[in-house]
């Protein structure tokens, strides 16, 4: 039963990280624009954060304890900032530049991921050491004081957990409500199944994508702050694997059908998958087979609902093509 | 009012697309974006506590240089030169995939796969024959090459089968087809070394023959026939002319009366043979001993080149040497790991946009009539060649 619990908590804890980045790419896509770069945008958010959260906690009198609300929002600024110059290159080289989406998303999981693992694994640059006492305050924003096992079950296993992952599951619903029932959502839609019609009934196709883009690169940067100071709680930052749970978050779109709210059961399902080697603490070959369930688990569901086609499950009709208005 | 305020608003710049482009000109913007790449670099390297001469010495020296005597250095040209085959190699694997639309991502995935194949058959293959002799030596080696070359080929076929199939979406699956390749290897080196974690050596006589002491010399002559066997099967055979039609539109290739789904398939199969037959290489003649990073993203590298060198086999080969001269040398500069997958990516993000300049061109009316009216001498020599370049055409059709 404690492995069981343990399971769900965890899960539901790594959940967060997956529900910001595939939300983040669910918002990008629909626009018309496959941003590969994902991962490197988690990876840049975290980098953000954690250079925040440095900035901040090294430079007051007394780490151990610092003021609730500046340690919290100034790595959440920062983090959102990043991900936003990051969705920024992004929609620059593919919606200006013309270039292709996939290269230009590669490329900046490349540099996202290099740059953030550099700043991570040499400590000339940021000091780590304060950075778990800010984590505690990520834990416990909302619930505070100790959850321990006296709880119940339920309420542990759902209520235990940082700000950020309720916070994701809101965005995710906010964000499944708009691009469904607003005329933003219609006029986002409407760019990423066809863009010169959109085009010329007055909607700037250009702004939309650039404000798609960025708004997903931000909210999907809220993953990398979150595995940073929340799930990893601020300790070892080059531990975390940003680069595959980035990938899975891409994959997570295909499972969840564009829809954000069927991503927050994805996240969760892909969760527990990725969770499973460490709670049933595995070792050695065991540990690393089951380390592959999580990508065997993506290409079945992609066999899955590429072979059983829905009306519902297609992806955008333009998606990773770029506009160019004198092509028509 | 404001509709005709609209139509009065033209804006400053809009794009205009080439129609085509003189081979000088495009060479001329490609070799700008290397060096404005590399000063990018240099910038960077300077941010992090360097001199903006002591990069270009460092990344040269680390390349060419022989740091004892002062000389030129053979084994670090001959590294180099290696490196650069390999990337090559990866790059050109991509092509026929590329060629197709098929977004093979997967290159890591299946290098890997045909590293475990080698290292397979060097466990168990090797110790089982007579590798004293010259014969056995070598038939082991056509046995392990070809080994490995299967096992790319199916790694590349599985994702190749369903988007042909069922038109399944073959980026992230080839994308998830590394992650388990990689983790396939880490395995693999757990059962046979739950201790340690990692394989020193396998027998010595199982590696490539060193030429000129080095092993490296064997691996680069195989590398360049490899290129050349591909190169001539993308411009001299049907398959290569099917490629083409396929990437086209698959439309027309159904029409013209080539079974696509074969094509997809086939094609796979020979990218992933390729990338196989690397791996073989990269363990039997680089690196001679297992760890899961031996590809260490190289596959990734050979996507970015392939893409970015428009999938022409001359530019493929210059950016090979680039990324082989940026990774080879950044490694000097700064000890960090990562470091060089930072100058990389920012190079490739240079490349990327110089393909937009040479694609298209940025025009400003209000910028040219203002400099038509301010400097009216610099247009005159080009109106002029533009005029009698019109007057015979409109002759001719007025003869008509």
């Amino acid at each position: 039963m404690a492995v069981f619990q343990l399971l769900l908590k965890n899960s539901i804890s790594l959940l967060t990280v997956f529900l910001f980045g595939s939300t983040g790419e669910i918002v990008t896509e629909k626009s018309g624009h496959l941003n590969m770069g994902i991962p490197g945008i988690i990876a840049l958010g975290g980098l953000g954060g954690v250079i925040g959260e440095c900035l901040y906690i090294n430079n007051i009198p007394n780490p151990a304890a610092p003021n609730v609300f500046l340690c919290i929002f100034i790595p959440i600024i920062f983090t959102i900032l990043f991900g936003a110059i990051a969705g920024l290159l992004f929609s620059f080289f593919t919606v200006s530049l013309r270039c292709n989406q996939n290269v230009v998303g590669l490329c900046l999981t490349t540099f996202g991921v290099a740059i953030t693992t550099f700043f991570f694994t040499s400590s000339k640059f940021l000091n780590f050491d304060y950075l778990f006492y800010a984590g505690n305050y990520f834990k416990s924003m909302i619930f505070p004081g100790k959850v321990t096992s006296e709880l119940n079950f339920f309420v542990e296993v759902l209520f235990s957990h940082g700000f950020l992952t309720y916070f994701a599951i809101l965005i995710a619903i906010l964000v499944g409500f708009t691009l469904k029932k607003t005329n933003l959502g219609l006029a986002i839609r409407s760019v990423g199944e066809n863009p010169s019609s959109a085009d010329s009934t007055g909607i700037n196709v250009t702004k939309y994508r650039y404000l798609t883009t960025m708004v997903g690169a931000m909210i999907a940067s809220l993953g990398g702050l979150y595995l940073i100071m929340d799930h990893g709680g601020g300790v070892d930052p080059a531990s975390m694997d940003m680069e595959s749970y980035g990938w899975l978050a891409v994959a997570l779109v295909i499972f969840s059908m564009w829809k954000p709210s069927l991503a927050i059961l994805g996240s969760f399902v892909f969760s527990i998958l990725a969770t499973l080697p460490n709670v049933m603490s595995f070792s050695g070959a065991n540990r690393h087979l089951m380390e592959m369930l999580p990508y065997v688990m993506t290409i079945i569901v992609l066999i899955v609902t590429s072979v059983f086609k829905f009306k519902s499950n297609k992806a955008p009709e333009s998606l990773g093509l770029s506009y160019f208005r004198e092509d028509r | 009012m404001e509709q005709v305020k609209k139509a009065k608003h033209n804006p400053l710049f809009h794009i205009v697309k080439k129609q085509d482009i003189s081979l000088r000109n495009k060479w001329i913007i490609k070799v700008a974006a290397i060096g404005v790449a590399f000063l990018i670099c240099a910038f960077i390297s300077m941010g992090m506590g360097g001199t903006f001469g002591g990069f270009f010495s460092k990344i040269f020296n680390a390349c060419f240089v022989n740091s004892r005597t002062g000389g030129a250095s053979a084994t670090k040209i001959l590294d180099l030169l290696e490196n650069t085959v390999i990337l090559l190699l990866i790059a050109l694997a991509l092509v026929p995939a590329f060629k197709m639309k098929f977004w093979n991502i997967g290159a890591e995935g299946q290098i890997v796969v045909g590293i475990l194949m080698c290292a397979v058959m060097q466990k168990y293959l090797g110790p089982a024959m007579n590798l004293q002799s010259a014969g056995m030596r070598f038939l082991f080696f056509v046995v392990t090459f070809a080994m490995s070359m299967i096992a790319g080929a199916l790694w590349g076929f599985i994702p190749a089968f369903f988007k042909a199939k069922f038109k399944t979406n073959e980026t992230l699956f080839t994308l998830m087809m590394n992650y388990i390749a990689i983790l396939l290897t880490k395995v693999v080196i757990m059962t046979w070394d739950p201790v340690k974690g990692d394989i020193q050596a396998f027998d010595e006589l199982t590696y490539l023959p060193k030429i000129g002491g080095s092993q490296l010399v064997l691996n680069l002559i195989i590398a360049v026939v490899v290129a050349a066997i591909i190169f001539v099967y993308l411009r001299y055979t049907k398959h290569g002319y099917e490629i083409n039609v396929v990437g086209g539109s698959q439309r027309t290739a159904k029409y013209v009366g080539i079974n696509v789904k074969k094509v997809i398939m086939r094609t796979m199969i020979v990218s992933g043979a390729v990338c196989g037959l690397i791996g073989c290489l990269l363990l039997a003649g680089e690196h001679n001993n297992l760890t899961s990073t031996i590809v260490s993203g190289r596959g990734f590298t050979g996507v970015m080149i392939a893409w970015i060198a428009g999938l022409g086999p001359i530019e493929i080969g210059l950016y090979s040497l680039i990324c082989a001269f940026i990774t080879k040398g950044s490694r000097s500069v700064n000890y960090n790991t990562a470091f060089p997958n930072i100058m990389l990516s920012v190079c490739f993000f240079v490349l990327i946009a110089c393909e937009f300049f040479v694609n298209y061109q940025i025009r400003s009316e209000k910028i040219e009539n203002w400099m038509h009216a301010k400097f009216p001498k610099l247009f005159k020599k080009k109106e002029e060649a533009e005029a009698n370049q019109v007057t015979p055409q409109v002759a001719k059709k007025e003869g008509k």
